[in-house]
């Protein structure tokens, strides 16, 4: 079996999509989530650096505003000024305040220059002494407006002075003031070069590669790594400087420049501060994670691409072994072993077939394994079937022969000579039995099977069966239970043909002997029929099989027995027919039941239209209660009379169908009397009269004329058997024409015993008169008969008055083609197309075609 | 003494049928409804002839011929199957194990007889060498 069909080229693009796709996908994915969470990272880390940075800026800034504001507390500072303006004490007063000044100047590293002026702005004091600017006027520096204008300490913006050699300062200035009220006296202020936050920036952007850029409240750079220190830039105009002196704190990607920017304000002072890295560092981690999945991506399609190239490779090699292989098969021959597995049951076929390239190279075998099993076992089945058949039909033909030839060529005597001809009858009977059990099954399997279904009395084939098996078998006894008056709805011959089946079977398999019980029940809307034997049952796990044809319980009891193995296949086929169901209980060793149900026939009486009536004539209430429950059961109307005066009164008032005559009678008339009374008069002499008595007088009852004997305690089969046929046999006349001796002696002796008026006829000439002479109520025809054959006949029938609807059964061995079929179709009622008729066969069709 | 035949068929009207074919010679007929009793009354008896029956329940005509091959005193026996089997298979498989003869059924009585007539005088003749 090959799994891929494809060929190789389109199923390799198909795979490489398959697979490369969402490897692609991935990696856009993978690198889409890093970067966005790499870049957010970097972000928040540069807006925490200009935050920080921020933060020390204000600190050094607001630590060095201190620092004057202490410095201006000092007294002795205020003391000083008070008295600037005394020249005899000036000298020694300045070299005072110069003394806070140094120590101002001092006491940081980037203070450059810290001096004094006076509240009008003009230069008192400087440190290092500048003496070319004292008495200056400095009222337009920017500290001096924002601390008298605030009169709190303030830091100015940037700006470049002489007095520190043009280096970039800021200055810290704040109010000297003292005297109740205070009155202003001065202005300390120091300058601070920024060169240590100058120096910061520097050591920042060695350390993190971060260029932090300070600028003022004017916007002028303050300090910012590698500019010129005596340079003012403003920056004003920076958007992200803008931001910042509005006390924003954010950061700024996309301006083009491929840095990351991000600003924070310094409070209090107005200041901001910048931080930036260029996008290549920012990123850094970005770029590395981008990378890293960039090379798995990488590495995986191109597994993937090998992957698919070898499968391309191998899919366009395996197009081509297989098609060598198909070359190879087609001009090499295979070879084929079987093996037989015991255990479990299987066989499996080995073929093998040489594989030869297109130059004939033997490249190698090829094997295909297939189990075999099924068909082996239904093989060995069908020819163990033939060979079981071969037996069943040799062995009675064996005898018939064997037997036959004795007789023919050995004298031998009278007794021995019956015995050969029982054994020859026997053994054909035996062999009827098994070819009609193949035909049947065979019907029943092609399914053109139908039943004529009629009411039956269940009890009446029970007992029937029953009767007949009891005489087979002196070691068993068969009981009968059976329910009266259970109909069911059926075929009378397919139902005892199951019954005969399972009672066979209930004596073979009891070779011992023994009961054996068969119980007739109504049972719901359907009638239960149970077989029982105690033989040798069947093995639990057979028993799911005895219903499959063929099949016979493997043990040695048996095997000893035999039998075709189509009894039970048959019987459930009937019974399924039937729409009953048939079922076994067995335990191995105990014996078997088997059980079938067939449909009620309820309200149906098996005589049909109108009831008949039985005339009981019998002193004994019991008995004659008896006899009627009986009688009503079956469907007849009774009339109980007590005495022989009433009962020749009432048959002559009503004649009934039949009658039912004790002898013992009270009065004048007893039985006899009544019986001969009926038959001589011309009105009561057809009834037919069924002796019941305990009397044993048999052959007077029927020299008078009796119909029927039957004596006390009375069964109620045997009563039922009589009056069925009694009151059914009477109702008419038939004629039989055939030529065959044989056949009419068959129908003469069979339809008599129903009751029934027969007459024969040889020839249809002879036929015909005599259905002029007296119309019958039935004509059985032979349709080949020499000189007028059966269809002249009909014909002839049919131009005459009073006897063209005479019912016809025809009777027939020969095949019919469909022209004859249809002429007969419309004249006749019934067509018996075989030479050989059961007579229950032969009274159904009489009875039916009498009935209608 | 008279010359024994045993007759081992499952069928009990082929058994009378045989005997019926031997009932006008001079043979003591001994009958073994299967092929257990056919094998022990071999071992008591020790005929001159054993007419076989193949298909039979439990153990069957083939399994008995191999049985008696097995034993010396009756691996001798001149032994006919009787066989409703006629397949070349069957036959092959019976010739194969040492039967004398084949006789196919249904079979003429006067045919068996002819043939056990013909077996036993060898057996006789073989007995009296003895």
């Amino acid at each position: 079996m090959r799994l891929v069909r494809l060929p190789a080229g389109p199923l390799t693009v198909l795979f490489a999509a398959l697979t490369l796709g969402p490897l692609l996908l991935l990696t856009y994915l993978a690198i889409a989530r890093s970067t966005n969470a790499v870049e957010a990272e970097a972000k928040a880390r540069l807006s925490s650096t200009a935050v920080v940075s921020a933060d020390f800026v204000k600190s050094e800034l607001v630590s060095l505003g201190e620092i004057v504001e202490s410095y201006a507390k000092r007294p002795l500072l205020a003391r000083g000024l008070q008295t600037t303006s005394l020249p005899a004490r000036r000298r020694g007063l300045r070299q005072h305040l110069r003394q806070h000044l140094r120590q101002l100047q001092a006491q940081r590293p980037g203070i450059a220059i810290a001096f004094l002026v006076d509240p009008a702005g003009q230069l008192v004091d400087i440190v290092p002494e500048t003496p070319s600017i004292v008495g200056k006027d400095f009222a337009f520096r920017d500290w001096y407006r924002g601390v008298t204008s605030t009169g709190e300490t303030y830091v100015s913006e940037a700006y470049t002075t002489a007095a520190t050699g043009r280096r970039r300062v800021v200055a810290a200035a704040t109010l000297v003031r003292a005297g109740r009220p205070k009155r202003t006296l001065g202005i300390l202020v120091a300058g601070y070069s920024l060169a240590y936050v100058q120096q910061f920036t520097e050591q920042f952007a060695r350390e993190q590669g971060v260029t932090l850029t300070v600028t003022d409240q004017a916007g002028a750079v303050v300090a910012a790594p590698g500019i010129p220190r005596h340079t003012l830039t403003s920056e004003a105009e920076d958007s992200a400087v803008v931001a910042a002196l509005a006390g924003k704190t954010g950061t700024v990607d996309d301006n083009g420049d491929g840095k990351l920017l991000a600003y924070a304000p310094v409070t209090g002072l107005g200041w901001t501060v910048r931080a930036s890295v260029p996008d290549s560092v920012a990123f850094a981690r970005v770029a590395g994670v981008r990378n890293s999945v960039l090379a798995t991506a990488a590495s995986l399609a191109l597994a993937l691409m090998a992957g698919i190239a070898l499968l391309g490779l191998t899919l366009r090699r395996r197009e081509e072994a297989e098609l060598r292989e198909r070359a190879a098969l087609t001009v090499t021959e295979g070879r084929t072993t079987e093996f037989d597995f015991q255990n479990p049951d299987r066989v499996l076929q080995l073929n093998s077939g040489p594989v030869r390239g297109a130059d004939g190279v033997l490249t190698g075998r090829i094997f295909a394994v297939r189990d075999v099993t099924r068909e082996r076992t239904a093989e060995r089945a069908k020819s163990e079937l033939v060979a079981t058949v071969s037996h069943e039909l040799r062995t009675p033909l064996t005898g018939i022969l064997g037997f036959a030839e004795l007789l023919a060529e050995h004298e031998v005597d009278r007794e021995t000579r019956q015995e050969y001809v029982q054994t020859i009858a026997d053994e054909a009977l035996r062999l009827k039995v098994l070819i009609d059990d193949f035909l049947d099954l065979h019907r029943l399997e092609e399914g053109n099977f139908t039943l004529s279904l009629e009411p039956v009395a269940l009890d009446d084939v029970v007992c029937e069966q029953a009767r007949f098996y009891r005489a087979q078998s002196n070691l068993h006894t068969i009981d009968v239970d059976v329910e009266p008056g259970v109909t069911v709805l059926g075929e009378r011959d397919r139902i005892a043909q199951v019954l005969a089946n399972l009672l066979t079977n209930a004596i073979k398999y009891s070779p011992e002997g023994g009961q054996v019980r068969v119980s007739a029940k109504r049972s719901g809307s359907c009638a239960r029929v149970e077989v029982h034997d105690a033989g040798i049952g069947i093995p639990a796990d057979q028993q799911r099989h005895v219903f499959e044809k063929f099949f016979r319980v493997d043990s040695t009891d048996t095997r000893r027995i035999g039998g075709t193995g189509l009894g039970l296949a048959l019987c459930r086929d009937i019974v399924e027919a039937h729409g009953g169901r048939i079922e076994l209980e067995s335990v191995e060793g105990e014996g078997s039941s088997f059980r079938f149900e067939l449909p009620l026939a309820e309200g149906v009486h098996q005589a049909t239209g109108l009831r008949e009536r039985v005339l009981v004539v019998e002193d004994d209430p019991a008995m004659a209660e008896l006899l009627r429950i009986y009688l009503e059961e079956d469907g007849y109307e009774v009339e109980v009379v007590a005495t022989g005066e009433e009962a020749l009164a009432r048959a002559d008032q009503r004649p009934p169908a039949m009658v039912c005559l004790d002898i013992g009678l009270p009065g004048r008339l007893d039985g006899w009397g009544v019986l001969a009374q009926l038959k001589s008069s011309s009105r009561t002499a057809q009834i037919p009269v069924v002796i019941c008595t305990g009397l044993q007088s048999t052959s007077r009852a029927l020299a008078l004329g009796a119909a029927g004997y039957l004596s006390k305690p009375i069964a109620r089969e045997s009563l039922l058997d009589e009056v069925r046929e009694l009151v059914h046999g009477r109702r008419g006349s038939v004629l039989v024409v055939d030529d065959d001796e044989q056949v009419r002696n068959f129908f003469t002796e069979t339809l008599t015993r129903e009751g029934l008026d027969v007459r024969v006829a040889a020839s249809g000439a002879e036929g015909l008169d005599m259905a002029r002479e007296r119309r019958p109520d039935l004509l059985m025809l032979d349709l080949l008969m020499p000189g007028m054959d059966g269809l002249s006949v009909l014909e002839q029938l049919g131009t005459e008055n009073g006897l063209s609807d005479i019912p016809v059964v025809v009777l027939t061995a020969q095949d019919l083609d469909p022209d004859e079929r249809d002429r007969l179709r419309e004249r006749t009622a019934s067509l018996l197309e075989k030479k050989a008729y059961s007579a229950h066969e032969l009274r159904q069709v009489v009875e039916q075609v009498l009935a209608a | 003494m008279r010359p024994k035949v045993l007759i081992c068929d499952d069928e009990a009207v082929l058994r009378r049928l045989v005997r019926a074919s031997l009932r006008e010679r001079d043979y003591e007929l001994i009958d073994a409804a299967d092929g257990d009793e056919a094998l022990l009354l071999a071992r008591e008896q020790e005929p001159d002839l054993i007419l076989l029956d193949v298909m039979m329940p439990g153990r069957t005509g083939l399994d008995v011929l191999l049985c008696l091959q097995q034993e010396s005193r009756l691996a001798s026996i001149p032994v006919v199957m009787l066989t409703a089997r006629t397949q070349d298979a069957d036959r092959a498989a019976a010739l194969g194990a040492g039967v004398r003869r084949f006789l196919p059924k249904p079979f003429s009585p006067s045919e068996l007889g002819a043939l056990v007539d013909e077996l036993l005088v060898d057996a006789v003749a073989e007995a009296g060498s003895r």
